[in-house]
């Protein structure tokens, strides 16, 4: 089994927009824009860098979705689910110690 | 334009890269800029480009990464030819081993393939055919014809296409400096046609061309051979219409023939390996039918078998039988052979036994490499279990282990084509007489193909050990433990079992050299009831045009034994129509007693000999009884002969056979003439044509008598090599037209005449040197490892009080055991090997086992020496050190 690495920023931001949907590359680059208020934005180049990446690790894998060919949608798998879940998750534990160090404003209970 | 610029910056990603994402990286960026409008699309311009320019080199790490893990065996080729240059001296090493053991079975294998596969050089050579008398009544084999059988076989127009018969003779060249022999080759001129012979320059000889070399004035036509015709006729062009005189008779030279011609024929029945001149014979009707002297050749019409062939020949040599009267009761019939087949077949089994004996010695190599390889392996069992970890899978370092050794194998297979090559030529200038028919030894398709057959068993023997042992340990724990203690004992199993049979095979092979020695040992001691010491031979042709009687022969060969003779150095000569071993076409023909002559039980055809008066004494023979040929028994008085103790015994049994009279075959210008002639003495067999064949009886004639075209002539003297200088001169003395030829020592042609026995000796020797060198480092290796592999088990022994006497003399039976298994498999090899051999061998039984003891000796004497400076070096190892460490 190969020794997981902590996802590089970009990866982790290509799974984040595919837990919810099967998105294409331009999706991708939108999704991730919309959710970090436009400070995260992606360009084709580093993109697909990083997708060729995940597909290797086996995290996404490219799907066929109706419509346009030359669009490669792509799919988080189930071992990319678990991979980005467990970033979210630490990133969580992170987010509770900083808020508890008053870094962060509580968010409410 | 901005098209173009993003165009332009794909291509600067890596290929697979650009394959793989190209198009939806372009795609994206499209998309994006169509979003944006006006100023803003420059910005996102920029930020595609710099995002680009930031993500190419990491695309074209990736793009490397890729290569060297995912594909290419091509990579995998250039991994092991790096892992092989960085370990020089094992390269060296196994590709040194393996590449001899290739080089000498190549040499063989090229040497059986010129004998037995190559197809002969002519035209439709399966169809060519060998045709033998076969004399049912006298139990003779493999006979010449004479003119009326082979003219029979002429008349057989649906059985062959062409039939043509050769004679060897020798005749006198004059018209040059000093008298000259040369071998001439009288042929019907069928027999070039049905060899389908080009020749090289001018014409080939016709049955027009046909003269009666008996007639002086008369002058027909000879070809002469390519060498002959360099060497005496300068090579040029304008040697055609040369006239050359050949025992007084004179020939135009019409043609020279090609430079590889060569009849080939069986060995030792009559047709040497090369003629200087051809001479037509006449037309066959006008030669005395009741001569046996053809040696035919033809060629079967397509489609005809051998046994086709053979059964309509028995019905043409029954009508033949029926029709002429020396045939008559001989119950003589044709045989017909595959020329193919025929034409080596006496070199089978020696050349096959060399074969055995090389594969043998392949054997050996394969298994030293393959231990060489194996430990190899086991030695970089860490670096194998590194690659492992880092995610290489079994199979791919398979395939690794698999490129060098195929690197190794195939640098061994090229060299041992290279030293095949070399070990050939020069075991080539050391040939025997009977391989030297094998004119050309050519590295053919054949050969190359065997080359590569034995390489890849060679790339068999390489890969498989090593595979075994990456297969069977346990990757990770080697790298872990990293001690050789551990990973040594991996494969110890394998080495055992290798060394075990190489001494089987080193056994086996000691013990045909054992058989081989004696062998030729009683060769040598083999009385044949003649002696070498201080004794010269040369042989003489008597031209017919000088001496055209028997008489004139007769009186002739008298009178040169006389000359050398009165020479004061001279202790004793004397001529024979067959001087001992020179192989002269024996000739042969019936003794019967005179009170028995219808017997057909008693009806022997004997060796017949003609000989000088002083012959017996000059060759050394032992006379029984009576005496030998005398100055007075000439061509007019009463005939005599002397027999051997065989024939007279055959004979007469236990009675004296001096006073009996015999019936005995005179030849008399060109015929045999059956004369009454009283037995004057008896004399011990003289074995004059093989030393390994006892003859089946003899008769001597005075060549006064019986005189003959040809003489050899035995001169005993103290100063040969003086008297030898002087020969020619005297000889000329006599008659000017007198040449000498063949001079050469007694001792030298005795020498010769065992010549392919010691030859297969001596290669025999070399492989079983070979094989004893490679044994002892086999086991030397094995019983080293074997002392690594029990470091703590002597570090205990030691620390608890044995001696170092002890710990040797353990280390000694473990190189004991071994050593005893290989025995155990040797002896059938042996058995098997000597059964191979046994035709070759003389006067030994194969079932003689007392060869075993000696060989087994070697083995063990061997042995001990491999096994003793490991056990010395285990018992002297420090204890501490081998408890701490482990190895």
């Amino acid at each position: 089994m190969r020794a997981t690495k902590p996802l590089s920023s970009t990866s982790f931001y290509v799974l984040l927009a595919l837990a919810d949907a099967d998105r294409y590359g331009l999706e991708i680059i939108d999704d991730v824009a919309a959710r970090t208020d436009g400070t995260v934005r992606l360009g084709p180049g580093s993109l697909y860098n990083a997708i060729k990446r995940l597909l290797a690790d086996g995290l996404v894998a490219e799907v066929e979705a109706g419509g346009d060919p030359r669009r490669r949608y792509y799919r988080l798998t189930r071992a990319g689910r678990a991979q980005v879940t467990r970033e979210a998750e630490s990133f969580e534990r992170i987010v509770k110690a900083a808020r508890a160090k008053r870094l962060l404003p509580d968010v409410g209970r | 334009m901005m098209q173009a610029a993003l165009r332009l910056l794909l291509a600067l990603y890596p290929a697979s890269h650009r394959r793989d994402f190209g198009a939806a990286w372009l795609d994206t960026a499209d998309a994006l800029l169509a979003r944006a409008q006006g100023r803003a699309r420059i910005g996102v311009f920029i930020r595609v480009v710099s995002d680009a320019l930031r993500s190419l080199p990491a695309a074209h790490a990736a793009a490397r990464a890729d290569r060297h893990d995912g594909g290419g065996a091509l990579w995998d080729l250039r991994d092991a030819l790096r892992s092989l240059r960085r370990q020089p001296r094992f390269v060296a090493m196994t590709v040194l081993v393996l590449a001899l053991g290739l080089a000498f079975n190549i040499a063989i294998f090229t040497v059986a393939n010129s004998a037995f596969l190559r197809p002969l050089p002519y035209p439709q050579h399966d169809r060519l055919v060998v045709i033998w008398g076969d004399w049912r009544a006298a139990d003779f084999v493999e006979a010449p014809l004479s003119p009326a059988q082979l003219g029979a076989l002429r008349e057989t127009r649906n059985v062959f296409e062409e039939v043509g018969g050769v004679w060897a003779s020798s005749a006198t060249l004059t018209g040059t400096d000093l008298p000259q022999q040369v071998g001439v080759g009288r042929i019907t001129a069928s027999l070039l046609r049905t060899l389908g012979v080009v020749p090289a320059l001018g014409r080939l000889v016709t049955d027009d061309d046909a003269s009666d070399p008996r007639d002086p004035s008369a002058q027909g036509a000879i070809l002469v051979s390519h060498d002959y015709w360099e060497r005496a006729l300068g090579g040029d062009a304008d040697a055609l219409g040369t006239i050359l005189r050949l025992d007084g008779s004179s020939y135009e030279v019409v043609g020279v023939l090609p430079d590889d011609f060569q009849i080939r024929f069986p060995a030792g029945k009559g047709v040497p390996v090369g003629f200087d001149v051809f001479v037509p014979y006449p037309e066959l009707q006008y030669l005395n039918p009741a001569n046996f002297y053809f040696r035919a050749i033809g060629r079967l019409q397509q489609g005809v078998t051998l046994q086709q062939a053979n059964a309509a020949l028995d019905e043409v040599a029954a009508r033949l039988r029926a029709a002429r009267p020396e045939l008559a009761d001989s119950g003589a019939v044709y045989d017909v052979r595959l020329l193919q087949s025929e034409w080596t077949r006496d070199l089978r089994p020696a050349v096959l036994g060399v074969q055995l004996g090389a594969a043998l010695l392949l054997v050996l190599t394969l298994t030293t490499a393959a231990s060489l390889f194996v430990s190899n392996a086991v030695a970089r069992l860490p670096e194998h279990s590194v690659r492992a970890a880092l995610g290489a899978r079994r199979g791919r370092l398979a395939r690794l282990l698999l490129f060098e050794a195929a690197g190794v194998a195939a640098a061994a297979t090229v060299l041992g084509l290279a030293l095949g090559a070399q070990i050939l030529a020069v075991l080539w200038t050391q040939r025997p007489d009977s391989l030297a028919r094998l004119d050309q030894l050519p590295i053919d398709a054949r050969v190359v193909g065997f080359a590569t057959a034995i390489g890849a068993l060679a790339l068999l023997a390489a890969v498989t050990g090593p595979v075994l042992v990456i297969v069977r340990s346990r990757l990770a724990r080697a790298a872990m433990a990293g001690s050789s203690r551990a990973t040594s004992a991996v494969g110890l199993r394998m080495r055992r079992g290798a060394a075990a049979f190489q001494i089987g095979a080193t056994f086996a092979l000691l013990v045909a050299t054992l058989l081989m020695v004696r062998s030729v040992a009683n060769l040598d001691a083999v009385d044949p009831g003649f002696q070498t010491e201080s004794r010269l031979m040369f042989t003489m042709s008597l031209p017919p045009r000088w001496f055209p009687s028997g008489a004139d022969r007769g009186r002739i060969v008298e009178e040169v034994r006389r000359a050398i003779a009165e020479r004061p150095d001279v202790e004793a000569v004397g001529g024979s129509s067959h001087p001992p071993l020179r192989r002269w076409v024996n000739w042969a023909s019936p003794v019967l007693p005179i009170e028995n002559l219808d017997d057909p039980g008693q009806q022997g055809i004997v060796d017949h000999r003609a000989v000088t008066p002083g012959y017996f004494a000059a060759v050394g023979a032992t006379m029984v009884e009576g005496r030998g040929i005398a100055v007075t028994d000439t061509g007019g008085s009463e005939p005599v002969a002397i027999l051997d103790t065989v024939l007279a015994r055959r004979l007469y049994g236990d009675k004296s056979a001096l006073g009996r009279v015999v019936q005995v075959s005179q030849w008399d210008d060109g015929s045999f003439v059956r004369a009454d002639a009283r037995v004057v003495g008896v004399v011990r067999p003289l074995r004059d044509q093989a030393l390994d064949v006892p003859g089946s009886g003899q008769v001597f004639l005075p060549f006064a008598q019986t005189p003959r075209w040809e003489v050899g002539y035995i001169v005993r003297a103290r100063d040969h090599d003086r008297l030898g200088e002087a020969l020619p001169a005297i000889v000329a003395r006599v008659h000017g037209e007198l040449a000498v030829a063949e001079l050469r020592s007694m001792e030298d042609v005795r020498t010769n005449s065992t010549g392919a026995e010691r030859f297969t000796l001596v290669l025999t020797q070399i492989v079983a040197a070979m094989a004893v060198v490679l044994s002892a480092l086999g086991l030397y290796g094995v019983l080293s490892i074997e002392a690594v592999s029990r470091t703590r088990e002597i570090g205990i022994r030691l620390a608890v009080g044995a001696r170092e006497g002890q710990v040797f003399r353990l280390m000694l039976r473990a190189g004991a055991r071994i050593a005893l298994q290989g025995l155990a498999v040797g002896l059938p090899l042996s058995a098997g090997l000597a059964f191979a051999a046994r035709t070759s061998l003389f006067g030994v039984e194969t079932s003689d086992v007392s060869f075993y003891f000696p060989a087994a000796l070697l083995v063990i004497a061997m042995a001990v020496l491999a096994c003793a400076l490991p056990s010395r070096r285990a018992a002297r190892s420090d204890p501490t050190a081998a408890l701490r460490g482990g190895g």
